[in-house]
């Protein structure tokens, strides 16, 4: 990719002072941090709205921000479109006048903007002012009228923070499709591990006024502490059958059985399993009223806090989190032969579309 | 009740001077309103102070001083005393206070964050500011000069010291009906025109009323 991001910057918040160094080469990067650790003032510093106090913002070969050479191009001429948590969208223009109003200003591309607003489905809105839009409305306009500028890089700031979870996820599809379509480099905040995921092969973190990775999810997991982020096992799946209150789902090469939710057969979807919820034997089990069991050997045990994370080497690899104590009970060390186990209430699934 | 040639002239002079004066005050009024909505920088009180001063001083030292600036002793070399347009600039003199603090509070009220999204879509300082802070404004920014040309409609101190009552040129309602006040039997006279006066006054009011609140729904999505 000719237009990978790179930082190197501080950020002054308060009288704490963030420093952020990265190079973003990925389509579409996550950037995670509990709120308040400064996940939005390190976006707007790349969008021009907040001025570090020294570093270096690049896109590509083309410097926004060098405070060595006192360059700081002003926010309308860095070609960087941002969608705002809490939308931003101009009251007194109906939705068409709303998602133009960067096309307007540089060459204009009325095929592009057709596409997108076929994209988002907002033919039927366009003629609508955006104070009678419901918020997942509201988060779709503001996402095309980030888009139709054509903008180098795409900042989504927690755009999902004020829409309602059942919402959320009719959301993540349309993030997709612009990931996958439009092929514009997506950096993704939140504080959601599970969003960024939606999206987001590798994921930065920002806390204690530093930011790290990017890297894989597994990666950042593996070396934080409990408590930090949210830890889940994420699965690609897909919905095999339904049967006697019970979804059999395909997932790699693991047939996994959740309670069953209003799924078809056939729907693609995300298996969301958290490691607490995984329990692992060495031994014989006899008759056991947990319908997930499944056979593999110990990859790694990574220490984890008061606790052990244990990679289990199936496909898809899985984790599962037990005590210090227990992991040396069961003498569990790379190669072991184990059965792990899950019930069928702890493996949630979240439709893909 | 119909009026004689002489009201009919005083009423379209006062018109022709109110709407003028507003004109002439409408683009630095505006700007100054804009100018002192911004919080920090230097010497913003001391014109904030200055702008409202004809608000607070008697109209006649308004006047005064207008005739030293433009008067026969101009320091500028303009002398424009006594005429039309000496009696429209005295009238937005006046007038132009309520513009700036009207206008200052629309700039005030516009959120800013919506500018700075305006500028991320790629909108250049003055694009924004015509197409999202003014739009955004104007309510405040139509009552400000609707409140302006109401105040030199009625502007009397100022208009007398710096314009004179010259029928035909400067002599407005306020000024004949002065006029008449002081001429015996003239009390009818004036009457008559104070309530032709007053009904100006209150069309202006609810003319604003109604433009303020047509801008207003306008800008907050109803329609």
């Amino acid at each position: 990719m000719n237009a990978s991001l790179h930082l190197d910057i501080e950020i002054i918040r308060g009288d704490r002072i963030i420093v952020a160094t990265a190079q973003l080469d990925e389509l579409s990067t996550g950037l995670l941090g509990p709120s308040g650790s400064g996940k939005t003032s390190l976006l707007h510093a790349i969008a021009g709205l907040v001025k570090p106090r020294r570093g270096r913002i690049q896109i590509g070969n083309d410097v926004l921000f060098d405070s060595d050479h006192g360059i700081n191009l002003p926010a309308a001429e860095r070609r960087v479109g941002v969608v705002f948590q809490d939308g931003r969208l101009f009251p007194h223009w109906s939705v068409s006048r709303n998602i133009t109003a960067g096309a307007v200003s540089s060459s204009h591309d009325s095929g592009f903007e057709k596409e997108i607003i076929e994209l988002l489905e907002l033919a039927d809105l366009l003629d609508r002012k955006p104070d009678t839009l419901s918020g997942g409305e509201q988060q779709r306009v503001a996402l095309a009228r980030a888009i139709i500028m054509r903008p180098r890089w795409l900042l989504l700031d927690e755009p999902l923070s004020a829409i309602d979870s059942r919402l959320k996820n009719r959301i993540l599809p349309f993030l997709r499709k612009v990931r996958d379509h439009c092929e514009i480099p997506i950096l993704h905040v939140s504080h959601d591990a599970f969003e960024l995921m939606a999206i987001s092969d590798v994921m930065l973190h920002l806390a204690g006024d530093h930011l790290t990775g990017p890297t894989s999810y597994r990666d950042l997991l593996l070396n934080t502490s409990p408590g930090e982020i949210d830890a889940m096992n994420l699965l690609p799946a897909r919905v095999h059958r339904i049967e006697g209150g019970e979804c059999h789902l395909a997932c790699g090469e693991l047939e996994l059985l959740s309670a069953a939710v209003d799924h078809q057969p056939g729907d693609l979807v995300t298996v969301r399993i958290a490691p607490s919820e995984i329990a692992i034997s060495t031994g014989e089990l006899g008759d056991i009223s947990i319908r997930n069991r499944i056979r593999g050997s110990v990859k790694q045990v990574h220490p984890w806090g008061d606790s052990c994370l244990v990679e289990i080497d199936s496909k898809p690899v899985l984790l599962a989190q037990c005590t210090t104590e227990s992991c040396r009970t069961l003498k569990l060390e790379a190669g072991c032969e184990v059965t792990i186990l899950i019930k069928a209430s702890a493996v949630h699934t979240i439709a893909d579309r | 009740m119909s009026l004689t040639p002489a009201e009919l002239e005083a009423l379209i002079i006062s018109s022709r001077v109110a709407l003028l004066s507003t004109a002439i005050v409408a683009i630095p009024g505006i700007w100054l309103g804009w100018l002192l909505s911004h919080p920090n920088w230097r010497g913003r009180a001391i014109v904030d102070a200055i702008v409202m001063l004809p608000l607070v001083m008697p109209p006649v030292v308004v006047g005064w001083g207008l005739l030293m600036l433009l008067g026969a002793h101009s320091p500028l070399g303009i002398d424009i005393a006594f005429t039309g347009l000496a009696a429209a600039i005295a009238g937005g003199v006046v007038g132009m206070p309520l513009l700036i603090r009207a206008s200052r509070i629309g700039f005030e009220n516009v959120d800013s964050r919506l500018e700075e999204a305006a500028g991320t879509l790629g909108l250049s300082r003055w694009q924004t500011f015509l197409r999202v802070t003014v739009p955004l404004a104007s309510p405040a920014i139509v009552q400000g000069l609707i409140l302006c040309l109401a105040r030199s409609l009625g502007e009397f101190g100022a208009t007398i010291t710096f314009a004179g009552a010259v029928p035909g040129s400067t002599r407005t309602m306020p000024l004949m009906i002065h006029e008449q006040l002081q001429a015996p039997g003239g009390d009818e006279i004036a009457l008559r025109l104070v309530i032709f006066s007053a009904l100006i006054s209150l069309a202006a009011m609810a003319t604003s009323e109604w433009l303020a609140r047509k801008v207003r729904n306008r800008s907050r999505g109803h329609r």
